[in-house]
């Protein structure tokens, strides 16, 4: 095993990350209980009756009915968190669901006689099923049909989806389905988002993919105010972007919500056995469906209990844990957010952005004499807790046995400095005490409002190995022996017994993660994340975040704005039931603050979020600490690791990079507990190697700090990988890091002494040219600056902070710069010779690109519109036959380094740009077997622009943060009035535009077609011509009864949601996908709803489907197809926030098979291009061609 | 009437272009017995005659209602009278009409290799004939030689799949780390144009990464010949998916699958529907069944188009014609809305499906030295002015057939070199009005009456669907070879056939 030694410096890195080595290997052995679930609400036995499903019809079968209103519901455990105390049972009819089944196209041909096909439909929610007329011998059937409506209560509505099964008459034998359509309609459920669903869906088939497509319609009709439904959550919105969502403000940000549903695996059950694949697949599909049409509901109900409307960064992931069952969880972050569209209150903020951040320090500063009372102030703060429901004093309770951390730091303060000592537990005291009520103090988000952000302590996380049990045994399936199909247990009723569930084991996961928070002085974790590796029965949990000093304004009040007068108003009603004193003793505080502001505005903001959270003489770890380069008053560590996105307002140097750090090692297959006990062992090392890894490769690029650090360890049979990706900065205001120094063990050997020098003059010419390529030239700080008196803000700031007054004179007096806490490397043995040659390994980006895992690169800002996301999956066999740890390590490097090296080679064309969001995810599907799925986002830039940006990098960097700011706040004051005045026209009279366009071809069209100059005009005029008379032949030649007059109550609604979107002349509307939060060069002006899709794919015909490669390449192009489709019909033109959370491929080449399953999700949006936003009345004309071919897209 | 092969033109030419190049000159003279002035009288006399005498006959018939046929004929005149009045045309009697079509139709088709003479004015060809067809042959012996070795090549792989352009091939041998699965998917679809130029050259894998890395990408952009394989088969296998979307070009505008922006889908189209003349060429006329296509291979190696890239071609044609065979209206526009073709693309087609239909022979030797695009060229004008569209739009007939009746029409047109009056005045009209206008005014006289017969006798034998695919045949044989052993220029032949179709109007007759 390789080891690297460092110097006493090494122990810095553990500032960026806690590598809890005793505590990991204690963790597993909790672990070997049954596994366990809390139950989930879903009461019900037996499915009474499969309605009108025919026997043939086993999806139908297998999506079994759920009796949810059977009467079973009062059975419904009370161990279900927060969920229904007391409110069970309402059965009212708050809506009405009606769905209309237009036309079909391209359908298949499902009878080779005539080549054609018989075609119908089944509309199906819950447990109403209809049925459209057969339209016979058409691959393009016309139906046309009624509306179906479908009385249902609210629950149900977020519960399920609308399942359109389209099928094939036959008279003689079983009718053959075609394919189905799962529309979530949650999106209607909200009262701002979309009012229709309309377009064309893929018809998806699990063995067959794609077959056609099907044009629906579907509305919902709310009846009453949902707000008293309370087993429903209807009106709370998801959100997965990890930000404040572009058009809202956030008011107040509740915090962390987390929920898990679990039921048993249909693919593992016995009925398996004797379906069909397909029946198995629609049935998981569809139980996966219900299952986070449930979950959503559920944490819903715990945001309206926080008083919250709003979960953003929701992440919902699947853990298929095999036989033992199917585990669905999700966490998000509760807000209240406020559409913003009353300009007037928001008027004040965007004007100076600045500086409310710098106003922040101040708030957060109590007058310590106002707070010396202990017990008064978590009394104070109970009050933030809006509902004092019952669940909320369950989680209070929890947190006080948590409070035994806090002393750590607070009795360090003490003996460091007298006055500042209880000046600084009191600050911390009064956001923690916020915080820790509850719960977890976690935040999903990895972008944060200006000045959320307080300070930042470095990445913590948690991993813990659990054996997963057998819940199937015989007994069960004895007992449930009568229902033929699976459906969703009450698992409770066989496992009540078992004390052990999943909620526990991320609960102490979580427990973990919060007193390492506490540990670094800090009471929050931002940036949260949860991920699970299972290999059989071996289950490792991980969890990491960011610790961090938040803003307690956000948590309570979120006045966001920080405006005084805004604050005024909050305070009486915020004070209104805590002690009179606390409102009077805020006031004068926060005065005072707003005069200090003057004072304060020398020091450029940017720098806060490093400035350490711990004490500086009681560290939780040996840390290397320097003043701030930037602000020259508070501390800093060298080097900052955190999980977060990099601050808006911190000034970075020159370009960031993507760095990651890959490792395998090898284990002993082995059987359960030796299993997992081996794998605990490994982990430790794993983590710590995974670590000095990334150090290096950050030094090595001369950076000094990453952001959006993942670090994945995944198992395998016989080996465990870990990959760890961040991309990495150099911050200004942290000191600039040394070099890597390369140290001999054998200093006396000569050659060996040659070699060391010669790969230490390598490196150093590495990190030069490094320096070069990421721009990274630090203004040099004149040596005047540093030792100059201390300015007059600065005394201030050290009355803060007293710690930094002691130990600016103990610790050193010279700041160095560099050459003297240089980074050694000793070598001593062939292990670390490979390390250093890998280190070196690592080529650069060619010329023109550039990569990070962040949102955005830090140092480009200036994005062009053009943007391209993809999914690039790569399986790849470890073929050595006696694999060592430094094989399988080069080769797991080299697969990495070549995926990235092909993702530059096909983007070739959008150079400049630079690959975003790059997201890696390995699992190890087999032994020997390495599977690596990216999916990122490549954004072209402007070079020249660039390049002059790049003179002043501090300069532009402000600026950005304040434009950014801009963008964050002021464009809603554009775009509110933008959706109504982009609308002059009627919609009758689009139609009777469309109408018109469709029989002439605008003039200016013709124009084009004859006078062409290019290609492309040259094409894109013959296309269009062609297509419009295409159109027009088809429906004349077809001889619908669907006149354009009859469609247009339809395409009414159609057109309204295409008029906003893109302006693109093609038929199908150009949906963008984008893993980031944002559109370069546009503006989000809506949010649509969450998309949350689940697919299954198997096919039983790989080689005739192009083999592995081709069966996956169809596979994700469907389901990019079909998150498409749903955006397209919820009117929206892009997915932000696009996240592909598994794709689970398996393949059998023996039998000819492969299965593959991929979720993905992300939020559905409208955006405006900048440009047209200026030029907004001319839109309307140049959009009517868009409409004319939507029209006909109706008709046809 | 001695066959020439292309072959046998080529030695012609050398001594013939330096003896007139700035005038085109052509080989078409040949030796016309001069004189028969007084046949050119007899003829006109005939001429008057025979007008009479079929306006007699009309109205004959039309009391009496005796004979369908002829009844009918009138019907057909009656119509294409209404229908086409076309413009400086004898008006009303509906031979004459019959006789011009002809002859333009004739002319188009005679004049089109002719230097400068083609009706299609993007195709200046400023050789003479023989050279024109020299260098063709040269580039098709070279070609040949090509195409064998590809052939050969194509043989070596053994058999593959049926259907269109290549499938995925073994994947050659892994360097180090053996990929099993690897993809890339972007929302919206790349695609390389240069790879999907070697996929639809029917290039394999291993083909297409050679013929990139000869591109020099490699020293390009940098990077590993893994890299660039990897690139290609996720491009192969794009193309594939999309293949099945492209032989219903609408449907690649309506398909969700994939996003492609409308400019990159019509180059999509145009490329994959885009075809070899020289295959094409082959294939004129030939009926587009399984039997020519197992012939693809031969065609291949003589056109030097690889077997996949003719055998998607050959689907195409087969396919364009499949679509259009039943539908009524102008066959190019109904090919452009059916395939989304630019209009020349689509009018290329529409001459591709026209032969095919009419199943006219091409591929004799005689009638080697015509290419693609001047077979296409005459389709047009057949098409033009011939089809039913062009004459009875509202007829329930499609639109590459020649309509019967217009066929049986032109039989009438006999009288022109039947009765001895109308010939004389026929050829007195032709030459008088030629006087001094063309170099070849003796042979003209001389041969008035043999090239009169051969044209008439051409158009008369249309109605046998054995005389319609020897068409081509007939006229090079019977009418172009005459004048081009006369040493007739194209200018001169557009001058007569011009006062040819003319000067009827004038007989008696045909008033």
């Amino acid at each position: 095993m390789g080891t690297m030694r460092t110097v006493p410096d090494f122990s810095v890195v553990r500032s960026g990350h806690e590598v809890q080595i005793p505590e990991q290997v204690s963790v597993p052995w909790q672990g070997l209980h049954r596994a366990v679930s809390r139950a989930p609400t879903i009461p019900g036995p037996a499915p009474a009756g499969r309605g009108g499903a025919a026997p043939r019809m086993r999806s139908g079968a297998a999506a079994a009915p759920r009796h949810r209103r059977g009467g079973a519901a009062a059975a419904a455990p009370a161990g279900a968190a927060g969920g229904g105390g007391g409110r069970r049972g309402r059965k009212k009819m708050p809506g009405k669901l009606k769905v209309k089944i237009v036309a079909g196209r391209h359908l298949p041909v499902m009878d080779r006689a005539s080549d054609l096909t018989d075609a119908f439909v089944e509309v199906k929610f819950g447990n109403t099923t209809f049925k459209t007329d057969v339209y016979p011998k058409s691959l393009n059937p016309q139906w046309n049909s009624e509306w179906f409506k479908f009385e249902v209560d609210d629950e149900e509505l977020q519960d399920e989806p609308l399942q359109i099964t389209v099928l094939d008459h036959d008279t003689y034998s079983a009718n053959d389905a075609i394919g189905k359509v799962y529309i979530d309609i949650d999106p209607l459920l909200y009262s701002e988002a979309a009012t229709v669903i309309s377009g064309w869906f893929p018809i998806y088939d699990t063995i067959h993919g794609i077959r056609g497509e099907i044009n629906v319609v579907v509305k919902v009709d709310l009846f009453n105010d949902l707000n008293r439904f309370r087993q429903s959550s209807c009106g709370v919105k998801f959100f997965c972007t990890t930000s404040i969502p572009k058009c809202y403000r956030a008011v107040v940000i509740h915090g962390f919500v987390e929920e898990l549903v679990v039921n048993e695996d249909p693919e593992y059950q016995w009925i398996d056995r004797i379906r069909t694949p397909r029946a198995s697949n629609e049935a998981r599909q569809r139980l996966i469906s219900l299952m986070s049409g449930e979950l959503q509901r559920k944490i819903g109900l715990k945001v309206l209990e926080m008083r919250g409307n709003a979960v953003v960064g929701y992440l919902q992931c699947f853990d298929l844990e095999g036989e033992s069952g199917l585990v669905v969880r999700a966490i998000g972050t509760a807000c209240t957010l406020d559409k913003l569209s009353n300009t007037s209150a928001f008027l004040p903020a965007c004007n100076s952005p600045s500086k409310e951040m710098k106003e922040i320090p101040f708030n957060e500063d109590p007058n310590p004499n106002t707070y010396s009372s202990g017990p008064s102030t978590p009394l104070k703060n109970q009050t933030y807790s809006f509902s004092p429901s019952k669940s909320y004093s369950r989680q209070s309770s929890s947190s006080d046995t948590d409070l035994s951390l806090t002393p750590k730091t607070g009795m360090g303060s003490g003996s460091a400095g007298k006055e500042g000592g209880p000046f600084k537990t009191l600050l911390r005291q009064q956001t923690q005490s916020a915080l820790e009520q509850r719960e977890f103090p976690f935040f999903t988000l990895t972008t944060f409002p200006p000045g959320f952000l307080l300070h930042v302590g470095g990445v913590v996380s948690a991993r813990s190995v659990k054996l997963l049990d057998r819940i199937h045994n015989p007994a069960f399936v004895g007992i449930m022996g009568n229902t033929r199909s699976y459906k969703l247990l009450d698992w409770n009723s066989f496992n009540s017994d078992e004390p052990e569930t999943r909620d526990a084991w991320w609960a102490e996961i979580r427990q973990e993660i919060k007193s390492h928070a506490k540990a670094l002085g800090c009471h929050a974790v931002v940036g949260y994340s949860e991920s699970t590796s299972i290999c059989e029965e071996v289950c490792i949990l991980s969890a990491s975040g960011t610790a961090a000093v938040l803003n307690p304004r956000f948590l309570q009040d979120g006045t966001m704005e920080g405006c005084l007068e805004q604050r005024l108003s909050w305070q009486p009603g915020f004070f209104s039931i805590g002690s009179e004193k606390g409102e009077v003793d805020f006031f004068p505080q926060s005065q005072d603050s707003s005069s200090l502001l003057g004072i304060e505005e020398a020091s450029p903001p940017g720098c806060g979020f490093c400035h350490i959270p711990y004490d500086e003489l009681n560290m939780p770890f040996p840390a290397h600490l320097t003043y701030c380069y930037n602000c020259r008053k508070q501390k800093v560590p060298d080097v900052l690791f955190t999980t977060i996105d990099l601050p808006v307002e911190a000034i970075v140097v020159g370009k960031g990079c993507l760095i990651q750090a890959r490792l395998c090692r090898l284990k002993k297959k082995a059987q359960a507990e030796a299993n997992a006990t081996s794998i605990s062992n490994l982990l430790p090392f794993m983590e710590y190697e995974v670590h000095t890894q990334l150090m290096n490769k950050l030094k090595l690029r001369g950076m000094n700090a990453l952001f959006g650090l993942r670090i994945q360890i995944t198992v395998g049979e016989n080996m465990l990988m870990g990959l760890a990706s961040a991309t990495g900065v150099y911050l200004a205001a942290l000191p600039t890091p040394g070099g890597i120094q390369i140290a001999g063990k054998t200093p006396n050997d000569g050659t060996y002494e040659q070699h060391i020098s010669h790969m230490q003059k390598k490196i150093n010419d590495t990190i030069a040219k490094n320096k070069e390529l990421y721009e990274i030239n630090p203004p040099e700080l004149p040596e005047e600056i540093i030792g100059s008196p201390i300015p007059e803000p600065r005394q201030r700031s050290r009355l803060l902070r007293s710690q930094s007054e002691s130990s600016d004179e103990v610790t050193e007096l010279d700041l160095s710069h560099g050459k003297k806490d240089a980074f050694v490397l000793e070598i001593d043995d062939t292990d670390a010779m490979e390390d250093v040659h890998s280190l070196l390994t690592d080529v650069p980006p060619p010329s023109g690109f550039y990569s990070c895992n962040t949102e955005i690169m830090p140092g480009i800002n200036n994005w062009t519109p053009e943007i391209q996301m993809f999914t690039a999956v790569r399986v790849s066999r470890l073929s050595n036959i006696n694999p060592t740890n430094q094989t399988l390590n080069k080769n797991f490097n080299d697969l990495c380094e070549n995926l990235l090296k092909s993702l530059y080679f096909k983007l070739r064309s959008m150079v400049p740009c630079c690959l975003c969001h790059v997201n890696f995810t390995v699992a190890l599907p087999e032994d020997e077997l390495v599977q690596i799925a990216v999916t990122a986002v490549a954004i072209t830039y402007d070079k020249n622009q660039a390049l002059q940006a790049n003179k002043a990098p501090t300069e532009k960097s402000q600026q950005r943060a304040s434009t950014d700011n801009e963008e964050q706040l002021q464009f809603p004051l554009e775009l509110c009035s933008d959706p109504l005045s982009s609308q002059p026209f009627s919609p009758a009279k689009e139609v009777l535009e469309g109408a018109s366009s469709h029989t002439g071809i605008p003039a200016a069209q013709r124009a084009t077609s004859v006078d062409y100059s290019s290609f492309a005009d040259r094409c894109n005029s013959w296309i269009e011509l062609i297509k419009l008379k295409a159109q027009t032949i088809r429906r004349g030649s077809i001889k619908t009864t669907t006149s354009l007059e009859k469609a247009s109550p339809l395409a009414e609604g159609y057109l309204r949601h295409r008029s906003v979107p893109s302006c693109t002349n093609s038929t199908v509307s150009v949906v963008k996908m984008t893993p980031l939060s944002f559109l370069p060069g546009a503006k989000i002006t809506k949010y649509l709803g969450i998309i949350n899709m689940f697919f299954i794919r198997e096919t039983t015909s790989l080689r005739e489907e192009g083999g592995v490669s081709g069966f996956l390449h169809a596979f994700i192009a469907e389901v990019f197809a079909m998150v498409r489709a749903h955006v397209a019909a919820l009117g929206g033109n892009a997915v932000v926030s696009y996240i592909m959370k598994q794709c689970v491929f398996m393949e059998n080449p023996n039998k000819n098979q492969a299965q593959c399953l991929i979720n993905v999700s992300g939020d559905a949006v409208i955006f405006v291009r900048e440009s047209e936003l200026e030029m907004l009345p001319v839109q309307p004309s140049a959009a009517a061609p868009q409409h004319t071919s939507s029209a006909g897209d109706v008709t046809t | 009437m001695t066959l020439r092969c292309p072959l046998s033109v080529t030695p012609l030419c050398p001594p013939l272009s330096p003896l007139s190049p700035p005038v085109p000159s052509c080989p078409l003279l040949s030796p016309l017995s001069q004189g028969a002035l007084a046949g050119i009288l007899i003829g006109l006399a005939r001429l008057n005659c025979s007008e009479l005498r079929l306006k007699r006959l009309c109205h004959r018939q039309g009391l009496l209602g005796l004979g369908r046929v002829v009844s009918y004929a009138v019907s057909e005149w009656l119509r294409d009278i209404r229908c086409h009045q076309l413009p400086g045309l004898l008006g009303g009697v509906a031979p004459v009409h019959a006789v011009l079509q002809l002859w333009r139709a004739l002319r188009d088709l005679l004049l089109l290799p002719l230097p400068g003479g083609g009706s299609r004015g993007c195709h200046p060809q400023c050789h003479p004939w023989g050279v024109g067809s020299g260098r063709r042959l040269g580039q098709r012996r070279s070609g040949a030689v090509h195409a064998a070795a590809a052939g050969a090549a194509g043989f070596g792989r053994g058999p593959f799949r049926t259907r269109g352009p290549p499938g995925t091939p073994p994947a050659p041998a892994a360097p180090t780390m053996s990929s099993d699965l690897d993809v890339f998917v972007g929302n919206t679809t790349l695609i390389d144009e240069e790879v999907y130029r070697l996929w639809l050259d029917g290039h394999s894998v291993a083909e297409a990464v050679a013929r990139r890395l000869r591109g020099g990408v490699l020293e390009r952009e940098g990077t590993s010949v893994a890299v660039l394989q990897s690139d290609t088969r996720d491009h192969y296998r794009t193309f594939q998916m999309l293949e099945r979307l492209l032989h219903a070009p609408p449907r690649l505008l309506q398909q969700l699958l994939f996003q492609i922006p409308p400019e990159r889908q019509a180059l999509l189209i145009q490329r994959y529907y885009a075809f070899d003349e020289a295959l094409a060429r082959e294939l004129l006329g030939k009926k587009l069944s399984k039997g020519t296509k197992k012939e693809l291979d031969e065609v291949s190696a003589r056109t030097g188009v690889g077997i996949r890239s003719c055998r998607r071609q050959f689907d195409n044609f087969k396919r364009v014609f499949k679509a259009v065979e039943e539908l009524r209206g102008p066959l190019a526009e109904n090919i452009q809305q059916l395939f989304l073709l630019p209009p020349a693309l689509a009018r290329d087609y529409a001459a591709i499906v026209f032969f095919a239909n009419s199943r006219f022979e091409t591929g004799k030797r005689r009638l080697q030295f015509l290419s693609f695009a001047d077979f296409a060229a005459c389709a047009q004008s057949l098409m033009g002015h011939w089809s039913q569209g062009a004459l009875a739009p509202e007829a329930a007939e499609p639109d590459g057939d020649l309509p019967k009746s217009f066929l049986q029409d032109l039989k009438e047109l006999k009288v022109l070199v039947a009765d001895k009056d109308l010939l004389d005045q026929h050829k007195s009209l032709v030459c008088s009005a030629l006087r001094g206008k063309i170099s070849v005014h003796n042979e003209l006289e001389a041969n008035f009456k043999a090239l009169s017969r051969a044209l008439v006798n051409v158009g008369g034998k249309l109605t046998h669907a054995r005389d319609v695919r020897d068409f081509f045949v007939d006229l090079v044989e019977k009418v172009i070879e005459p004048c081009r052993s006369d040493k007739w220029s194209p200018g001169d032949l557009r001058l007569f056939l011009t006062h040819y179709t003319a000067a009827p109007r004038n007989l008696p007759g045909f008033r």
